[in-house]
């Protein structure tokens, strides 16, 4: 999927760990781990915003397209 | 009053249950019927009107219903493997429609199989061919379903 999650970046930028980051969202660190390791499928908007609100951040902060590219794990 | 009485006695546990047993009570009927494949092909040759006769029917009839025992056998224990999965809750799940998708090909090929015997040796068999042609349809769209299912499904993980 062309469409990359830089979450680790912001998080790191904000120096926030997963666990903590996952409890301010509201979803679970396993859900969490499939949004930072590119796994997911679709984003609701509001884990976007919670995400956003967490991170002090925007989406595109967040999100990145990147023509033709295949990143993330192959879809099971 | 009946309706909850049967809820009572009836469930999907029990149904799935019945389906299985009923699996092994048809798996033991094809092993009978191998058993005694020779006996029932001299039946059908000397008792009933064949197409065709000679030495070579017999040993075709025999060949041909081994093949399609062998295709219910296959059809059988994927058919016993979507019911265990589906009694552990796994419905949509990628080995139900590789099951699915067995089934249908057993019953395609044994369309095809009573088909040719239908045409040349025996025609009651071309209703055979017909009912296990209908089936594989049937089972094919229910694959279909089940795959879309399960790609569905695998979004709606994946969707955080």
């Amino acid at each position: 999927m062309p469409i990359v999650v830089n979450l680790d970046i912001m998080m790191a930028r904000r120096r926030i760990g997963a666990g903590e980051l996952a409890e301010r969202v509201g979803i679970t660190p396993a859900n969490l781990s499939i949004l930072k390791n590119n796994k997911a499928k679709a984003v609701r908007f509001s884990t976007l915003e919670a995400l956003c609100k967490a991170l002090d951040c925007q989406p595109a902060d967040l999100l990145e397209y990147i023509p033709g590219g295949t990143a993330g794990a192959p879809h099971p | 009053m009946a309706p909850k009485f049967l809820d009572k006695v009836w469930n999907e546990k029990r149904s799935l249950m019945l389906t299985d047993a009923l699996v092994f009570v048809i798996a033991a009927g094809c092993a009978a019927a191998c058993v005694s494949g020779p006996r029932i092909v001299r039946y059908v040759v000397h008792e009933r009107p064949l197409t065709v006769s000679g030495p070579a029917v017999g040993a075709a009839l025999l060949v041909i219903g081994y093949l399609c025992a062998a295709l219910a056998f296959w059809m059988l224990y994927d058919l016993h493997r979507l019911l265990l999965r589906l009694k552990k809750g796994e419905v949509f799940v990628a080995g139900n429609v590789t099951s699915l998708r067995h089934i249908s090909w057993c019953c395609a090929l044994a369309a095809v199989l009573s088909l040719l015997t239908g045409v040349v040796i025996y025609p009651p068999y071309t209703v055979i061919a017909v009912a296990a042609g209908f089936m594989a349809l049937i089972v094919r769209a229910v694959k279909n379903a089940f795959a879309q299912a399960v790609a569905m499904k695998n979004e709606l993980d994946y969707t955080v």
